[in-house]
């Protein structure tokens, strides 16, 4: 069953990290009103900072910085399918990091205790607005 | 007792895991949420709540006690049929279980038992992988260009630049996502008895999903998840997890915070 060796699925018998058990279990299940008592200090935030990142200018930094990482120019002129090919087989393992090892951070941060500095991390980092006196549209 | 509180022993309550039919009750071996008593049940007619002791007053959603409530139930899971009840659900003492949920849900139950026999949750996920930005760079003329026209260049003269830039890129991964998603859905859907289709939890997030599935049909489905990975392992990371109890399929409400 599950436990066969796959090939592409990342499997585990119950899901591994915090953030995924939070995700799975923690707003899940039969509730029996008046009866739920979790003390969720610090969760709700992180819990909401993580869904709205989406569409935040940090997101949208994060994605520039991340296309301009790309080396395209350096494949030797390679086509983008040859050059997708080469990365699997180089083993881009362990590449996709960032925004979701980010919020599996704050989180973990959460539980490990601390308050107030960790809340300073987990809220979207705030540009410097020093080049705001520029137009919009550049 | 020793390093009792100061103010004499807490009173104890309920903690309920989750309700069996008392014909297939488990025997479960684990200790409790909270980490010093060991889990037992209460049962009454035909159902039966498996149950462990715990201090009086909130459970806080730290790692071990929800470990601890998902090993339960999945021990639970592993010979029973069972409706997991929500994490911190915590009842004044035994006869509360029995007369508030056992009898007073007793319809809603066996219902819910009725129509999960024989069924697991699998949980899938996916992440798109950093080389989705190169799918998007190549489709998409208008973020190839103004890539040239930002890279390398000064971080706070391109800034609006680079704004714009991650904006088209996120509304390509928008779309995607969305095609993405239709695809696995396509796929899995006809396999699974029910499918519940989660919040997209991050940026980079392509589904989040669980499916109920008849134990039978679980191997048809494990194989038709790993066709999906394989077609998907240049630029898709799934994480599959399971079989597990169906948090998702007894109608739990939102939230606290939705």
């Amino acid at each position: 069953m599950t436990t066969q060796e796959g090939g592409f699925l990342q499997r585990s018998p119950h899901p591994s990290s915090l953030y995924d058990v939070l995700d799975l279990i923690l707003d899940k299940g039969l509730v029996i009103d008046l009866y739920v008592r979790v003390s969720l200090v610090g969760i709700e935030l992180l819990t909401i900072d993580a869904r709205i990142v989406i569409a935040s200018v940090d997101t949208y930094l994060r994605f520039a910085e991340a296309v301009n990482r790309l080396d395209l120019a350096e494949t030797g002129g390679k086509d983008l399918p040859e050059f997708i090919e080469d990365l699997n087989q180089g083993g881009g393992r362990g590449k996709t990091k960032g925004a979701l090892e980010g919020a599996k951070d704050s989180i973990k941060d959460v539980f490990s205790g601390d308050d107030d500095d960790d809340k300073e991390k987990a809220a979207p980092r705030r540009r410097s607005r020093s080049s705001s006196s520029k137009d919009d549209d550049g | 007792m020793s390093g009792g509180s100061g103010s004499g022993p807490p009173a104890t309550a309920t903690y309920v895991y989750g309700v069996v039919r008392a014909s297939e009750a488990p025997k479960i071996d684990a200790v409790g949420v909270g980490g010093e008593t060991r889990v037992r049940s209460v049962a009454d007619g035909e159902l039966t709540a498996i149950v462990s002791d715990v201090d009086e007053g909130f459970v806080e959603a730290g790692r071990e006690d929800l470990a601890r409530h998902m090993a339960v139930l999945e021990q639970a899971a592993l010979s029973a049929t069972v409706v997991p009840l929500r994490f911190g659900t915590v009842m004044p003492d035994d006869g509360a279980v029995t007369a508030e949920l056992l009898r007073a849900r007793a319809g809603e139950l066996d219902e819910l038992l009725s129509a999960l026999d024989g069924r697991v949750e699998l949980s899938l996920s996916g992440t798109y992988d950093e080389r989705i930005f190169g799918e998007v760079v190549a489709e998409q003329p208008e973020v190839a260009a103004l890539r040239e026209r930002v890279r390398g260049r000064d971080e706070n003269a391109t800034y609006y630049d680079r704004i714009r830039l991650g904006e088209l890129v996120a509304k390509a991964m928008a779309a995607k996502r969305q095609r993405d998603t239709e695809q696995v859905l396509e796929r899995l859907r006809p396999l699974a008895d029910d499918v519940h289709v989660g919040d997209v939890a991050h940026e980079r997030s392509v589904l989040s999903a669980a499916f109920l599935v008849h134990r039978d049909r679980l191997p048809e489905f494990d194989r038709a998840a790993e066709e999906v990975a394989a077609q998907n392992r240049s630029r898709i990371r799934f994480r599959y997890a399971g079989p597990l109890p169906p948090y998702d399929f007894v109608g739990g409400k939102a939230g606290p915070w939705g």
